[in-house]
């Protein structure tokens, strides 16, 4: 199992998500720069980190979508490839419409930096089965442009199909108004797409991985990839 | 937005524009745009 983590000018998580994947998950795990033209062919999961790419010049990850590793990533995907994208890789994956929907500014116009808690919708997808189906997580999020959103026959679409993977909730599990940080439609805080191989999410799993940080959450997204492509390699 | 392009006539600089929206500046799920045009030098 090898993860490709995307570099691109400003990304500030990348070396979480090495460490998260390699020292803490114990897979393979490298770099990928943001000008390559091409995905080395053992790679079975490319991760978008969060940051600001481009800083976030325009609009989050509006540049990004641009760069040449990107047509790479979307071909990868279109190949049936495993991508995540964490944070401001979530706002890169939507604005190339590897996702559908938008990241807009969140609701109370602010820049949100807390831990929240997540609550697992659905634990029968690439990213989430290491998790228990309505299991409570706690997460970081730190984003300005985090609140989810799509028309209403989208939200409808994606609801009916299950791609809905966490939800904004309290320390119970009970998703509420209260419990939803930037103002999502429909507490919505992950999303995977209608085949099951792109993901995006708000928070932070990478950054809690680590049982010597207190928390270590996060872990299951990228054990939950390991598995499904041990399981597919078998 | 403010940007100077360079077209025959206003129609022209119009295209330039919108197709830079579509493509670029705008997201159409949670963005709209109009289009002023200003001619210069």
């Amino acid at each position: 199992m090898r993860f490709g983590i995307v570099q691109f000018p400003g990304s500030n998580c990348d070396n979480d998500a090495l460490y998260a994947t390699s020292a803490n998950l114990g897979a393979q795990s490298q770099f990928l720069w943001h000008k390559d033209t091409s995905i080395p062919s053992d790679i079975d999961c490319v991760v978008l980190p969060g940051g600001f790419s481009y800083g976030d010049y325009l609009r989050s990850g509006a540049i990004a979508r641009f760069s040449p590793i990107m047509r790479e990533v979307i071909s990868f995907a279109h190949r049936g490839g495993y991508v995540i994208g964490i944070c401001n890789g979530f706002q890169v994956l939507t604005e190339s419409g590897l996702l559908p929907g938008a990241l807009a500014r969140n609701s109370g116009q602010l820049f949100s930096c807390k831990t929240v808690h997540l609550k697992t919708i659905n634990n029968e997808t690439a990213f989430s089965s290491a998790y228990s189906i309505a299991e409570v997580i706690s997460l970081p999020i730190a984003h300005g442009e985090g609140s989810y959103f799509a028309d209403e026959e989208t939200i409808e679409e994606l609801e009916a199909r299950k791609q809905v993977v966490f939800r904004y909730c309290d320390s119970l599990g009970a998703v509420t108004i209260e419990s939803n940080p930037n103002g999502s439609i429909h507490n919505i805080a992950g999303v995977v797409n209608r085949k099951g191989n792109v993901f995006g999410l708000m928070p932070h799993p990478e950054r809690v991985c680590d049982s010597h940080l207190g928390n270590s959450d996060g872990l299951g997204v990228f054990r939950s990839v390991m598995d499904t492509v041990s399981l597919v390699i078998a | 937005v403010e940007l100077t392009v360079n077209a025959r006539n206003k129609d022209e600089a119009r295209e330039i524009v919108k197709d830079a929206c579509d493509k670029l500046i705008c997201n159409p799920i949670m963005e709209d745009y109009g289009v002023t045009l200003e001619e210069i030098g």
